[in-house]
């Protein structure tokens, strides 16, 4: 009964400990609560001290000599704390197993915390670096049409509410809104838009403008903001001190501040004047276009705006105005008001939401939103930005879910090993304790009830301490940028330092559990065994279930034979053998070979270790022991290897920490090889430059010092069978010093597919992108005919023009990202295609009706209508007509195609202006405009037909130009191009009168110099420019040709190698200077930046897993070794004492394991290298899900880190054996030998 | 009489003391001074209460501990002042051990057990085997060479360890309470097997409570209160 209630004590005191802590943890900083019970059990033991002074004091001789046999004493309702006091003495008096105990169960915590810390303040972390990317987390709009003044006022309402940081009304756009607006919605980031804002600088058209939205490039958002903006924390978060110039934008003065990017594209500096900036407001309801004009505008500051790190795109430009430029009566203000576009945006106050969850904190903005929408009488509505970053972080954190699972169950049973063999070494290290304590009469239970006293009590300082050392381990591996690849930072060990509940119960519960189970289980089997008994039973070498049945070699087999698949498959891209096909089908082969072969190889690996590597000992032993050095030991290793189960279990730890250990290694190095193969394919060489224009730029570019080598990307897109495909010419012949992968080409090597290449075959040579082969079911040495559509300016028809290849095979990527879904070629191949499809007069002859410069007042009207359309897209009717005729109304009876109608025009600023949308037909379209005077008179114009174009087609030419032109005005061509024909040089060729010429048309987008803007569908494909006419009214006849040079390789991508020995940084800025040049990426700090980059938790985990299978690894071997010297000392001792040296002593420790040892070290890295190739297709899933790499991921081995770490494991093991074995040498033999 | 003093001296103890130091402080005194001469083809017993430093006695001559002053000779080499790998050599080829519980390695089968001090000595193959399996036939053994410690009885396993105690075939065998463990049948028979031992010219010195026993040996000293003396007419 004694026993029992000591027991009962122990696990209430045990319990109430736990609370305490819980509680202290959370109510207080973590550190506080640390140093407070570092003080109470500084206080405690020192207690204990004085108390076991005195009473060693008062104990005779005898009795000190016996002061670790103290049987249980007390009674009554005090046992408990009886017991206790006891257990802390002798937890004092035996540092050794007390050590051997806390190890494991402080390892354990560490491990199991550290996971749950690492990962639950890395979804915090990911949670915030989105959250701060936002500038305010809430916007409010007025419900119904309302002036700026009333949002104002509830602006200053809504700044009073305790959890709102600053409230800022901004008029017109939102600054890191998008540039779409809803009536009535604010800045909704993923609503259809009802409206567009834009801001056109002088030089742009609308039609360039409008280009631009298509964009999504170049659209400037205006936004108008009061005085008070610049001292709010809103203004921090979008301008802050990345401000060059000022931001005093009071006053009616017009003023600007504006982004760099625009500056630096319309090359502006602060104090320059502006003259005029025109904003623009689109409504998509009823496709009003408002303007407004601000003359001589100066540009106060420029501005770096800050990346949204959810998603770059969505943030437009934002140029900012102060609201007095805009009145009070202007046109534009206006429109704002009857539009409802004023945003009141609100930035939360952090402190007052639960930032560590995110749905907590959603949940919070949405009562905040709610609170203030029902505050204003609903004549707000608003809506929560970070909504829809919770969809972001939750996909995120069940990726790391998943891994955190995957990853981490084998490190779990190592914890689980550990606690057991600290428990086993703790418990021989009070075998003669026992033993006394039962010859003085102690029975099982009051034995077993002070094991366990001593257990919770360690358990709980275990527990504590282990959580410490969790919080700064996951603050170490949150640290890492790659694998084992740290960057420390201080500023965020703060957020580990909060204290993780479910981290701390999840650890409680699990090694609480390992640890009283095996108490129970294995303490309470050793202490109700007889000491001598024990000594001769409690063997190690029981048969488990998977032993008994083979059913351990069984998996294993299973799992060699998964692996060997995938590795055939995988690294030497062999699907058959001998005709037979090794696959079972993509959904059959993921199931049996990669899920149950993976935790085949893993469980029969790990078990059946023990086996292998006793058959390989015995084996190897028989040679070693044949070398003269072991001669005078070799009967005794060799009789005992045929009993040394103690021993196969340490293989099997070994062989599973080593695999675990492996698995890190591989898959770590084989993540930085991804990132910086990611990067290589991506940017192809070491430096990628993008240019404006697709002139051939290799000259240029070799020129510049530090280049070695320059090669145009050029491309076509052609078709194959019934594929579109875009076929990329690389110069086979140089191509060389690009970034090519041993995996670039199917079972080819890069040189060898390139020499192909560059033969000059009787058929040119293609290799495929392996999708694409897949798609269109070719193989090598199929001979494919490349169509390349033309259609001739002339006659607009469309022709199909031919070309023969041969497929050479198959690729899987190549440097300049060209994925599996392209075709490469040689260049000359691209050259021949490209002329082809511009082997005819690529002209477009346009004649236009030249005006006088004043307008023949017996006109009634003028139709400004251009006579060409884009199917697909708004096509403006534009009527002007004397004011005199008294028009009062126009209308227009149109037809395209199989469709047409009747709409009234609208008066607009200089006449009539109105809408339709032709259809994707290319038929013309037709109509005739008809006009009603104040008088119902009617006058109707004759049938006019308009060219639909599809610029979406490959080979099209569209000419915009205007229909009309005023004599002695200038007059601009304006050509839309298809994608295919964005090359060369596009000329007007003109005739007026008596003059004659011929302009080069200017890409629209980058404003280049009479060139193409893209290659392959980049840049906008519009063309422009412009001339000056005479008064002749004589028509204006013109034609619009493409050059066709001979030779024009040109590209505006190009891969650039540098020269060795040369400053890559260096090189990197002369390439930024390059005329042309857009945009320069540099492969090298590319891959420097790597290490900077959160990598979402994959190398931060394969560190963890890699450093906590080798501090285990250490442990157990530490362990294990002192409990198989422990167990065999008196053996030791025996041997010594009938002659053996010491020497031979530590020759026979150190020989009988090392061999098992080397054979466990081996298997593990084997079973490592098969589970990391196994595994790869799961990592490359978690990558892909993760938003990382297109392409796949290679299994890299990294043989030296392995070899190191093998020798490193087996040294350290060694040296484990070595010092148990100096111990057990050094003993005291009259003791070790004489029995208890 | 005569031909014992022709015989030469295998172990003399001269002033031998032996303190242990008390936790705490201060020293037990076990050995206050022990003088001793044991000559070749000598059975001698060594009694006394429990804790009067009968088996430290023991374990001094037979190499184990260092005395902490006094000369202790054995077999002319004086061991008191040796250094460990000497005093391994003394126990490889001067001493023989015999202990209460046997101390048979638990891993190997009895034969392998008795040819262990050979093996230790680098002597392998078919020559040692030959010689342990004369020892153990002149035991009677013969028939259990291949068992495990843990498969025989107590007096098998103590012959197996006199068998091993002598395999190196040294001139002193020294048994700490070798009958302890075992009934008195087979303690008879183990005490026939040192009067043997002793007739074939070995010392042999042998700690006992048994008094019976001891008084199968030639003489019989008596340790008490860390003094030696022989008992005299057969006085315990």
């Amino acid at each position: 009964m004694k026993a029992s209630s000591a027991i009962f004590g122990s696990i209430l005191l045990f319990i109430l400990a736990i609370v305490l802590f819980i509680y202290l943890s959370s109510a207080f900083c973590l550190a506080t609560c640390f140093v407070s019970i570092a003080a109470i059990l500084a206080a405690v033991f020192l207690i204990i001290g004085i108390v076991n002074h005195v009473r060693a004091k008062a104990l005779s001789v005898e009795a000190r000599r016996r002061k670790n046999m103290m049987p249980v004493t007390g009674s009554s309702l005090l046992e408990p704390f009886h017991s206790l006091l006891d257990a802390i003495i002798r937890i004092f008096r035996n540092p050794r197993r007390t050590l051997a105990m806390l190890s494991g169960i402080i390892l354990g915590t560490l491990i199991i915390s550290s996971i749950f810390i690492y990962t639950n303040v890395l979804q915090n972390e990911m949670y915030d670096s989105m959250v701060r990317g936002i500038p305010y987390e809430v916007t409010f709009s007025l419900e119904e049409e309302g002036n700026v003044t009333l949002l104002e006022e509830y602006a200053i309402r809504v700044n009073n509410d305790p959890r709102v940081e600053s409230a800022v009304v901004f008029t017109g756009g939102v600054p890191g809104g998008n540039g779409y607006y809803t009536k009535g919605g604010g800045s909704t980031l993923w609503e259809d838009p009802d409206f567009r804002l834009i801001t056109r600088v002088d030089g742009d058209t609308l039609e360039q403008t409008l280009e631009k939205w298509e964009e999504e490039d170049g659209v400037v958002n205006p936004s108008f903001v009061d005085d008070k903006f610049a001292s709010t924390t809103i203004y921090d978060k979008l301008v802050g001190d990345r401000l060059e110039g000022s931001f005093d934008l009071t006053g009616r003065e017009n003023r600007t501040v504006i982004p760099r990017s625009m500056a630096l594209r319309m090359n502006l500096d602060v104090g320059n004047v502006v003259p005029g900036i025109n904003i623009t407001l689109l409504s998509y309801i009823d496709f009003e276009t408002t303007e407004y004009r601000f003359q001589n505008v100066t540009i106060a500051g420029i501005y770096e705006m800050e990346e949204a790190s959810w998603d770059d795109e969505m943030s437009a430009e934002t140029i900012m105005f102060g609201t007095g430029m805009l009145g009070t009566n202007s046109t534009l203000m206006s429109k704002f008001q009857e539009y409802g576009l004023f945003t009141l945006a609100v930035k939360i106050d952090k402190d007052e939401f639960s930032t560590g969850n995110l749905e907590t904190m959603s949940g919070q903005i949405d009562r905040l939103v709610n609170d203030i929408t029902r505050d204003s009488g609903e004549d707000l509505r608003g809506s929560n930005n970070v909504g829809f970053i919770l969809g972001i972080s939750s996909f995120i954190r069940y990726a790391i879910i998943i891994i955190d699972v995957v990853l981490i169950v084998p490190v779990v049973v190592l914890t689980i090993y550990l606690l057991i063999y600290g428990l086993e070494l703790s418990l021989e290290e009070r075998r003669k304790e026992i033993g006394i304590l039962k010859v003085q009469g102690a029975d099982g239970k009051q034995i077993f009830g002070q094991v366990l006293t001593e257990s919770f009590l360690l358990l709980f300082l275990g527990l504590v301490l282990g959580y410490l050392l969790a919080v700064i381990g996951a603050w170490v591996i949150s640290s890492a940028v790659g694998f084992m690849n740290f960057n420390f930072s201080f500023e965020y060990l703060g957020d580990f330092l909060l204290f993780d509940m479910t981290a701390f119960i999840i650890s409680l519960l699990a090694i609480g559990l390992i640890t009283i189970i095996s108490i129970r289980k294995r303490g309470r089997s050793f202490i109700d065994l007889q000491v001598s008994e024990a000594v001769q039973t409690l063997k190690w070498n029981k048969k488990g279930f998977l032993r008994r049945h083979n059913i351990d070699i069984i998996l294993l087999i299973f799992g060699v034979i998964s692996a060997a698949k995938v590795i055939l498959d995988r690294a030497f891209d062999i699907d058959e053998i001998a005709g037979y096909k090794l696959s079972l089908g993509s959904g059959w082969d993921t199931f049996l070979f990669v899920f149950l072969g993976t935790i085949a190889l893993w469980v029969g690996g790990a078990f059946s270790a023990p086996v292998i590597a006793k058959w390989a000992a015995l084996k190897l032993e028989k040679v070693m022991l044949k070398v003269k050095t072991f001669r005078d030991i070799g009967p005794i290793i060799k009789s005992g290897l045929k009993r040394r189960g103690e021993v196969a279990k340490l293989v099997f730890i070994i062989a599973l920490t080593l695999s675990i250990a492996s698995l890190s290694v591989i898959q770590g190095y084989s993540d930085e090889r991804f990132s910086v193969r990611e990067l290589e394919y991506q940017i192809g060489a070491d430096f990628q430059l993008t240019f404006s224009n697709s002139t051939d730029h290799t000259g240029q570019l070799l020129e510049v010092d530090g280049v070695d080598r320059a090669m145009p990307l050029p491309s076509v897109t052609v078709e194959i069978y019934s594929a579109s495909v875009t076929l990329y010419g690389i110069d086979a012949e140089n191509a060389g010093f690009a970034k090519w992968h041993e995996n670039s080409f199917k079972g080819e090597s890069a040189e060898s597919a390139l020499d192909r290449l560059a033969r000059d075959d009787s058929l040119p040579g293609i290799y495929l992108g392996r999708s694409f082969a897949s798609d269109i079911g070719a193989r090598s040495g199929d001979k494919l005919t490349i169509k390349a559509a033309r259609l001739d300016p002339v006659t607009g028809n469309i022709t199909t023009e031919r070309l023969e290849a041969a497929v050479l095979g198959r690729f899987d990527h190549v440097p300049g990202a060209i994925g599996k879904e392209a075709v490469i070629a040689d260049h000359s191949l691209v050259l021949s295609i490209r002329q082809l499809m511009r082997d005819h007069d690529l002209s477009v002859p346009g004649e236009v009706q030249v005006m006088q410069a004043n307008i023949d007042p017996g006109r009634v009207f003028t139709d400004h209508s251009l006579n060409s359309a884009m199917a697909g897209m708004p096509f403006v009717f534009n009527i002007t007509a004397d004011p005199s005729s008294g028009i009062t109304s126009v209308r227009v009876n149109w037809s395209h195609g199989e469709e047409g109608g009747n709409i009234s025009l609208f008066p607009a600023q200089e006449g009539w202006m109105g809408w339709t949308e032709p259809g994707m037909s290319t038929s013309d379209l037709t109509y005739r405009i008809y006009l009603t005077d104040y008088y119902n008179n009617t006058n109707s114009s004759g049938l006019q037909r308009v060219d639909v174009g599809n610029i979406w087609a490959p080979n099209h030419i569209l000419d915009l130009s205007p229909p009309a032109a005023e004599a002695g005005s200038a007059y601009n061509f304006n050509v839309s191009l298809g994608e295919s024909l964005r090359y060369g040089i596009v000329k007007a060729v003109w005739s007026h009168g008596n003059k004659n010429g011929e302009v080069i048309l200017n890409d629209g987008s980058v404003g280049g110099s009479g060139v193409s803007g893209s290659e392959g569908g980049g840049g906008s494909g519009f063309y422009t420019g412009s001339i000056t006419l005479d008064d002749s009214t004589l028509p204006l006849r013109y034609n619009i040709t493409i050059d066709n040079p001979e030779a024009d390789i040109g590209s505006t991508k190009y891969l650039v190698g540098a020269s060795k020995g040369r400053s890559i940084s260096k090189t990197g800025d002369r390439l930024e200077v390059v005329e042309g040049v857009t945009n320069v990426a540099d492969l090298q700090k590319e891959i420097n930046d790597i290490g900077n980059k959160n990598n979402w938790g994959i190398p931060g985990l394969l560190t963890m897993m890699f450093i906590a299978s080798l501090i285990a690894a250490l442990t157990i071997s530490f362990t294990f070794s002192s409990i198989i010297m422990k167990k065999r000392q008196r053996e030791f001792a025996v041997l010594q004492t009938i002659g053996a040296s010491r020497g031979q002593v530590y020759k026979i420790a150190i020989s009988e394991n090392s061999v098992l040892m080397m054979i466990s070290v081996i298997l593990g890295i084997t079973i490592g290298i098969g589970l990391s190739y196994l595994m790869n297709g799961f990592f490359n899933i978690i990558g892909e899900l993760l938003g990382r790499g297109v392409l796949d991921r290679l299994v890299f081995i990294p043989w030296l880190q392995l070899i190191l770490i093998g020798a490193a494991t087996f040294i350290g093991m060694l040296l484990a054996v070595a010092l148990s074995a100096i111990s057990a040498a050094r003993q005291d033999l009259s003791v070790s030998t004489r029995v208890i | 009489m005569s031909t014992a003093k022709k015989k030469k001296v295998l172990v003399r103890c001269r002033n031998l003391k032996k303190y242990f130091s008390i936790p705490g402080g201060g020293k037990n005194r076990v050995l206050k001074g022990i003088d001793l001469a044991v000559k070749m083809g000598e059975f001698i017993t060594l009694m006394g209460p429990s804790g009067c430093g009968k088996s430290t006695m023991l374990n001094i001559i037979g190499g184990l501990i260092p005395p902490s002053s006094g000369i202790v000779e054995v077999n002319g080499k004086d061991i008191s002042r040796m250094q460990h790998k000497q005093l391994t050599e003394v126990r490889r080829h001067d001493v023989g051990w015999i202990f209460q519980d046997f101390n048979l390695i638990s891993n190997l089968t009895a034969l392998e057990n008795v040819m262990i001090p050979s093996n230790l000595l680098g002597e392998t193959g078919n020559e040692v085997r030959v010689k342990a399996m004369k020892i153990i036939n002149r035991l009677g053994l013969s028939d259990r060479i291949d068992h495990f410690p843990d498969g025989l009885s107590g007096g098998q396993q103590q012959r197996f360890c006199v068998a091993r105690a002598i395999m190196n075939d040294p001139p002193l065998i020294v048994a700490d309470e070798p009958t302890g463990n075992l009934d008195t049948q087979s303690g008879l028979e183990i005490i026939e097997l040192f009067k043997n031992l002793a007739s074939q010219g070995k010392a042999v010195l042998m700690v006992t409570h048994d008094v019976n026993l001891a008084k199968a040996s030639q003489r019989i000293y008596i340790l008490r209160n860390g003094k030696l003396r022989e008992s005299v007419d057969g006085e315990v």
